[in-house]
C-alpha cells in the first residue's frame, strides 16, 4: 500500500536547497495562547476593553516586536511584514466571533512556541508519545517507522520512488508547488494578487491572528490546461513541513486545469502543540476544477481553527472534502464565493465527536454573487460519549444571482444520550429567481436496522460500524482508497470506545 | 366545424432540435392517434403546441380556424377551444382539488349558479368518473395513484369542453375499467361537443374504444406513416422496428 | 430621537398607578440595548431597530372615530383598545405591574411596554377576542396580556392588532397552559405602512397551537417562545406576508424541557415588492427532554425583488431523541405550476394567485383570519 513506504531522497534535497536560504537559527518566540483566548473570551462580553485587551495581548508575547523579529528571520518582503503588522492590529480591534465557546477560556493551552523557521514541534524521544496513542498504532497496524512521523519524531520517512517520480511529473508539466515563504520571493506578483485576499485578515479575529503569525504551508499553481489526475497527497509529498500550527495553503489553478490536493491522513496524529490556526486559500479561474481533501485526526490536545475559503470564476468547479474525526476542538467552515457564471461548488464534511468534551463546530457558506450558480452542502455528524457537534452555515443569494441553486443536507447521528447536535442554518435568498432547499435531521441509531442486521449474525459491535460507515457513505466515496480503507479502520476503533465508562 | 393546421413545425429544447418539420391537420370530431417510441418527440410535440416555456417553437405555424395562435399565451390558446391532458401532472399542495374545478366550471359556464349548485355538479361529475369525495378535498394531485391523475385529467375535459383536445398517454397506468370509463368520456365529449383528438399513446386498445380515424408514427421527431387502423394493427403485431424499417 | 418621547412618556406613566416600580422598568428601558448578540453572520440585525429609534412617538389616549364597527365574532367575549382608552371591556384590568412569566430584561421593548401599560388578565377558560387598534399618527400604544388556564379547561384567545401609518402597537403576552388543559392562541397582526412589537411567551403543560400573522409593517417584529414540560404537546404556525418596502421578522422558537413533548410547526412567508422578509425559529431539544420530538418546516415564496430569509435552528443536547427535524427552501413560484394552470385557462396572475392563496390559508382558521389573509392578497392584486 501506498500508505505505508514513501521517497524521500528528492524531496530531501529539495527541502535542503530551501532551508540554506534562510537563517538557521533555533530563535524562538513563545506566545501565552491561554492568556490570548482568556482574554477574547472576556472580550466577548464586553469585560475588557480594548485598551486592556492590547495589554494583555502584548503580556502574553504577542508584540509588535514579535512580528517584526519574525518577519526579519524570514527575510521576508516588507509587504508581508506590513500585512502581518495590519493583521496584529485587527487582531486586537476585530470582535471576539459568536461562536467561540466559552469553555476555551478554562482550557489549558500550552504556550504556542514558534520556531523562526517553519518547522513543526518535535518530540525527542518516543517515550514521549502518549502510551494510548502507540497502542493506537500498533492496532491500525502502522509500523514503527511510520509510527514516527505521525508522532512527529521526525519529518522525513524512508522513501519509495513513487512519491519522488510524482514531484518530478509535476515539475515536467509546470506546476509549482513550494513553500509559500518561497513562492513570495520567487512569484511575488501571483502569490501577493491572491495571499490573504481570497480569506482577508479582517474578516474575523482568528483569520487575524493567522495574518500575524503565519509560517509553512505550501503554495500550489498548476498551469493552464494541466489537469493532474492522481491526487497530490500533501502530507506525504511536502512532509510535516506543512502541518505547522500556522500553515498557510493557496492553491491556484489556472483556466481548465485540475488538482486533487489531499492534505492530512487518516491515521491519528500526535501533537504536541495544542493551537492550530491555519487557512486554506483557493482559486478556480475559468474552467477549472479544484478538490481539497482535508483528513484531520490528531491527538485531543489539540483545539483546530482551520480558515478556508475558495474563489470560483467561470464555471469552474470547487470540491471541499473534510474529515474532521481528532482533535478536541475544531472550527471549520469551507466556503466558497462562486462568482463567475455557471460556477459551481460542493462541500462534504463529515465531524466524529466522541469524547465527553469534544467540541466539532463546522459548516460551509455558499455565497451566490453570480448567474447560474450551484452549490451543494453535505454535512454529517457523528456524536457519542458525550461529544457536540455544531452546524454552521449560510447560503446567500445575491439579487442578480439568477437562475442559482443551493441545497444543503445537514444530519447528526446520536449514538448516546450524553451527545448534543446543533444547527443553525441561515439561508438569505436576495433573488427571486432562485432556488434554495435545506433539510437536518438528528436522528438515533435505527433499532430496527440494528436489529435486522444482528439477526443475520452480525454482532452489535460490527452492525454498529456498519450503519455508522453507511451514514457516511456520501463522503467515503470521495475519498481515494488508502484513504478510505484507513478511515473504516480509525472509526471502527473510535466505535470501540462506545459506551465505554469515562 | 374547426379546423387545428399544424403547419411544418420545428422545435427546439435546450439548443436541440427535437421536432423537424411536421405538419397535422385535425378537424372536429376527428380521433387522430400519434405513435412512436419513447424519445421520439411525442410529449414535446403536445407541449410546445400549448405554449411551455422550455419548448422553442422555432419554424413552422399553429392555425386555429385560420388564426395564427403560434405565439399566443398559454392560457388564451386555452380560451380559443385548445386543451391538453398532462402525462403527469405536478402536484399542487395547498391548492383543494375542488377549489380549481369550481373556479374551471364558472368560467366555461359564467357564474349564475350558486356555490352550492356548482359545487353538488362538481361531484356527480367526478364520481362518473371515479374521482371520490376525498379526493377532492385533497390538494391537486397530492399523492394520487397514476390512475387518479388521469382521471383528474379527463374530468377536466369534461368540465372545459375544447375544441380540440391533445391527450398525453391517458391510458398509461390505467386498469381496463379505468380505460373504459376514460374512453366512454372521451366518446361522450366528442358527441356532444364534436371535439377534435390528438392522442398520443403506446397502445392500440384505447384507439379500438374511441374509434380512431387517423394514426400517425413519430420517429425522431418526425411523421414516417400515417394510415388507418390497419397502421396500428402493424405496429401491434410487428412493433415500432418493424414499421420504422418498412 | 428615541422610540417614544420621554416627556410623553413620562406624563402618561404618572397617571397609572404604581408608579415607582413603572418607573424603574422605564429607566431599564433606557439602559437597555435592542440586541448584543448579531443574527447572522452577515446581517447584524433582521429587525432595523435604527428605524424605530427615530419614531419620536407620543402615547396619547384620544377618543378615536370609527367608521364601522369593532370586528367580532359571535360566542367570543371582546375586549377593545383603541388609541389608548379602553373601550370595552367584560374582563378585569389588573393593577399590578409586570408580567409572570416575561421579564423585563427579556428585550428593550418588553420593558418599555411593561412600565406603560394596564395589565389584562384572563384566568378562566373560553373565547376572547381582543382587539387592539391604533390610527392617530405618532401614537404608541402597549398592552399586557397575560393568560392562565386553569386545568382541565381549554381557551381560545385572539390577539388582533391592527394600527395604521406611523404609529406603534407593541405587546407583551404570556401564556400557561395547565396539565389537561390546551389554548389556541392567535397572534394577527396587521399593518399598514405602520410599526408592530409582540413579544410572547407560553409555558406549557398540556396542549397548545399557535397561530401568527404578521404583515404590512414598515418595521415588525414578532418573537414567540414556548416552553414544553412533560408530555406537553405543541403546534405552532407563522404566516408572514410583506409587501412594498415591509420590513418584517417573525421568530418562533420552541424549548422542550420535559420528556415526550412534541412540537411541530411550520413558517411560511411570502415577499413581493420590495420587501425584506424573515421567518426563524429554534426548536431546542434539553437534556432532560427524553424522548421528544419537533419537527419545523419553512417555507419561502419570493415575488418580484424582494428578500426571504428562512432560518430555522435546531439543538439536540441529548442523544434520547425520537425524531428532530426541520427543512426550508426558498423559491418564486414554480414555472411548471404556473403552465398547468394556464393549461386550465388561467392566466398567469390568476394562476399565481391562485397557489399563492392555496400557499397561505390554512385549514382551522378562524373568519378573521381568513377573511385577513383574503384581503392581503387581493391588494398584493391578485
Amino acid at each position: 500500500m501506498k500508505y505505508f513506504t514513501l521517497t524521500w531522497k528528492g524531496l530531501n534535497a529539495f527541502f535542503n536547497r530551501v532551508k540554506d536560504g534562510r537563517k538557521m537559527t533555533e530563535e524562538k518566540v513563545s506566545v501565552d495562547i491561554n492568556e490570548i483566548l482568556d482574554a477574547a473570551i472576556e472580550a466577548k462580553y464586553n469585560r475588557v476593553d480594548q485598551i486592556e485587551f492590547h495589554r494583555r495581548v502584548v503580556e502574553s508575547g504577542l508584540s509588535r516586536s514579535t512580528i517584526e523579529a519574525i518577519s526579519k528571520a524570514k527575510k521576508e518582503p516588507e509587504w508581508m511584514l506590513r500585512l502581518r503588522l495590519k493583521s496584529l492590529e485587527l487582531f486586537e480591534k476585530l470582535p471576539t466571533p459568536n461562536w467561540l465557546p466559552d469553555v476555551l477560556s478554562s482550557l489549558n493551552v500550552s504556550n504556542l512556541e514558534l520556531y523562526i523557521k517553519p518547522d513543526v514541534e518535535r518530540t525527542d524521544n518516543w517515550e514521549q508519545i502518549p502510551k494510548e496513542i502507540r497502542e493506537y498504532y500498533e492496532k491500525l497496524g502502522i509500523p514503527q517507522s511510520e509510527q514516527k512521523v505521525l508522532g512527529g519524531l521526525v519529518a522525513v520517512l524512508e522513501s519509495e520512488p513513487i512519491y519522488a517520480n510524482v514531484k518530478q511529473e509535476l515539475q515536467k508539466k509546470g506546476v509549482i508547488m513550494m513553500p509559500p515563504e518561497e513562492a513570495m520571493v520567487k512569484y511575488p506578483d501571483i502569490f501577493k494578487q491572491y495571499f490573504m485576499k481570497i480569506f482577508p485578515a479582517s474578516d474575523h479575529k482568528f483569520a487575524a491572528l493567522h495574518g500575524a503569525l503565519w509560517s509553512g504551508g505550501v503554495f500550489v499553481y498548476v498551469p493552464k490546461g494541466v489537469k493532474i489526475t492522481t491526487p497530490v497527497e500533501g502530507f506525504f509529498v511536502i512532509g510535516t513541513e506543512m502541518e505547522g500550527q500556522f500553515e498557510h495553503t493557496l492553491v491556484i489553478a489556472d483556466e481548465d486545469s485540475y488538482i486533487h490536493f489531499i492534505e492530512g491522513c487518516s491515521a491519528p496524529q500526535f501533537k504536541n502543540f495544542s493551537f492550530h490556526d491555519g487557512m486554506v486559500e483557493l482559486f478556480a479561474n475559468d474552467n477549472a476544477h479544484i478538490k481539497f481533501t482535508t483528513i484531520q485526526n490528531w491527538s485531543k490536545n489539540v483545539i483546530n481553527f482551520n480558515n478556508k475559503r475558495a474563489w470560483a470564476n467561470k464555471n469552474s468547479v470547487i470540491e471541499w472534502v473534510e474529515g474532521s474525526l481528532g482533535s478536541k476542538y475544531s472550527f471549520v467552515y469551507p466556503s466558497t464565493i462562486l462568482r463567475g457564471e455557471g460556477a459551481s461548488s460542493t462541500s462534504l464534511v463529515v465531524t466524529l465527536a466522541s469524547a465527553e468534551g469534544d467540541w466539532k463546530d463546522s459548516g460551509s457558506k455558499m455565497i451566490h454573487a453570480a448567474p447560474h450558480t450551484r452549490s451543494r452542502v453535505i454535512n454529517k455528524n457523528i456524536g457519542f460519549n458525550g461529544g457536540v457537534n455544531v452546524y454552521r452555515g449560510l447560503v446567500k443569494v445575491n439579487k442578480g444571482a439568477v437562475g442559482s441553486k443551493a441545497f444543503v443536507k445537514c444530519d447528526s447521528l446520536m449514538l448516546d444520550e450524553k451527545t448534543k447536535a446543533y444547527t443553525f442554518p441561515h439561508n438569505q435568498v436576495f433573488e427571486e429567481d432562485a432556488d434554495v432547499a435545506h433539510e437536518a435531521h438528528t436522528f438515533r441509531m435505527s433499532e430496527d436496522q440494528l436489529f435486522y442486521l444482528m439477526s443475520r449474525g452480525i454482532s452489535e459491535k460490527e452492525a454498529t460500524s456498519m450503519l455508522v460507515l453507511g451514514f457516511m457513505d456520501e463522503i467515503m466515496r470521495e475519498l481515494p482508497f488508502e484513504y478510505a480503507a484507513m478511515l473504516n479502520k480509525v472509526i471502527k476503533l473510535e466505535l470501540d470506545k462506545l459506551g465505554a465508562v469515562a | 366545424m374547426s379546423t387545428l393546421k399544424i403547419e411544418d413545425l420545428h422545435v427546439e429544447v435546450e439548443g436541440k432540435e427535437i421536432i423537424k418539420g411536421i405538419s397535422l391537420e385535425i378537424k372536429s370530431g376527428e380521433v387522430h392517434a400519434i405513435m412512436g417510441p419513447n424519445g421520439s418527440g411525442k410529449t414535446t410535440l403536445s407541449l410546445a403546441i400549448m405554449g411551455h416555456p422550455k419548448y422553442k417553437i422555432t419554424k413552422g405555424r399553429i392555425l386555429l380556424d385560420g388564426e395564427d395562435i403560434t405565439n399566443l399565451e398559454t392560457d388564451q390558446k386555452v380560451k380559443k377551444g385548445l386543451f391538453l391532458a398532462f402525462q403527469n401532472p405536478i402536484e399542487i399542495s395547498g391548492v383543494k382539488l375542488s377549489t380549481l374545478l369550481v373556479a374551471e366550471y364558472n368560467r366555461v359556464y359564467g357564474s349564475n349558479e350558486s356555490v352550492t349548485q356548482v359545487f353538488s355538479k362538481i361531484t356527480s361529475l367526478s364520481k362518473s368518473v371515479g374521482i371520490s369525495d376525498s379526493l377532492l378535498n385533497r390538494g391537486v394531485f397530492e399523492g394520487f395513484s397514476g390512475g387518479e391523475k388521469k382521471r383528474v385529467e379527463i374530468l377536466q375535459l369534461q368540465i372545459l369542453k375544447p375544441k380540440f383536445a391533445i391527450l398525453d398517454e391517458p391510458d398509461s397506468g390505467v386498469d381496463v375499467d379505468g380505460l373504459k370509463t376514460i374512453s366512454d368520456v372521451i366518446k361522450k365529449v366528442k358527441e356532444e361537443n364534436n371535439t377534435g383528438y390528438l392522442i398520443i399513446t403506446h397502445y392500440r386498445r384505447i384507439l379500438d374504444y374511441v374509434n380512431a380515424d387517423k394514426i400517425h408514427v413519430l420517429y425522431k421527431g418526425r411523421i414516417i406513416a400515417s394510415g388507418s387502423m390497419e397502421l396500428a394493427k402493424l405496429i401491434d403485431e410487428k412493433g415500432y422496428e418493424g414499421v420504422i424499417k418498412q | 430621537m428615541p422610540l417614544v418621547d420621554i416627556d410623553s412618556a413620562k406624563s402618561f406613566l404618572s397617571s397609572l398607578e404604581n408608579r415607582s416600580e413603572r418607573e424603574e422598568l422605564f429607566s431599564i428601558y433606557e439602559r437597555l440595548p435592542y440586541q448584543l448578540i448579531n443574527d447572522s453572520p452577515t446581517v447584524k440585525h433582521y429587525t432595523r431597530w435604527e428605524n424605530l429609534d427615530k419614531l419620536n412617538l407620543k402615547i396619547e389616549s384620544l377618543d378615536g372615530k370609527r367608521g364601522g364597527n369593532y370586528p367580532s365574532i359571535p360566542g367570543y367575549v371582546r375586549v377593545v383598545i383603541h388609541n389608548n382608552l379602553v373601550k370595552e371591556t367584560p374582563l378585569e384590568f389588573s393593577s399590578s405591574v409586570g408580567n409572570s412569566l416575561i421579564k423585563p430584561e427579556d428585550h428593550k421593548l418588553v420593558s418599555l411596554t411593561l412600565s406603560l401599560s394596564r395589565k389584562l388578565e384572563i384566568k378562566q377558560g373560553g373565547k376572547y377576542l381582543i382587539y387592539h387598534y391604533t390610527d392617530v399618527e405618532g401614537n404608541f400604544s402597549p398592552i399586557n396580556i397575560e393568560i392562565k388556564v386553569p386545568e382541565g379547561e381549554s381557551a381560545d384567545v385572539i390577539y388582533y392588532s391592527e394600527n395604521k401609518g406611523k404609529s406603534m402597537n407593541s405587546a407583551v403576552i404570556s401564556a400557561s397552559v395547565s396539565k389537561n388543559s390546551s389554548l389556541n392562541l392567535t397572534l394577527v397582526n396587521k399593518g399598514n405602512l405602520s410599526y408592530n412589537f409582540v413579544y410572547s411567551k407560553a409555558r406549557v403543560e398540556g396542549s397548545i397551537n399557535t397561530y401568527i400573522i404578521s404583515s404590512g409593517f414598515s418595521e415588525g417584529h414578532v418573537e414567540y417562545h414556548s416552553y414544553l414540560e412533560e408530555g406537553a404537546q405543541a403546534f405552532f404556525s407563522s404566516r408572514a406576508l410583506g409587501v412594498e418596502n415591509n420590513n418584517i421578522d417573525v421568530i418562533t422558537n420552541v424549548y422542550h424541557d420535559g420528556p415526550k413533548s412534541v412540537s411541530n410547526g411550520f413558517m411560511k412567508s411570502v415577499s413581493a415588492g420590495s420587501s425584506f422578509v424573515v421567518t426563524r425559529g429554534d426548536a431546542r431539544i434539553n437534556e432532560q427532554a427524553i424522548d421528544s420530538s419537533t419537527s419545523i418546516i419553512g417555507k419561502a415564496i419570493m415575488l418580484g425583488e424582494s428578500t426571504a430569509v428562512v432560518a430555522p435552528m435546531l439543538e439536540v443536547r441529548t442523544g434520547r431523541v425520537i425524531t428532530a427535524k426541520h427543512s426550508a427552501s426558498v423559491s418564486k413560484v414554480p414555472e411548471d405550476l404556473i403552465f398547468y394552470l394556464q393549461n386550465r385557462g388561467f392566466d398567469k396572475k390568476s394562476a399565481e394567485g391562485l397557489i399563492i392563496r392555496g400557499f397561505m390559508e390554512e385549514e382551522g382558521d378562524t373568519e378573521i383570519v381568513k377573511k385577513l389573509i383574503d384581503e392581503i392578497i387581493t391588494s398584493l392584486g391578485y
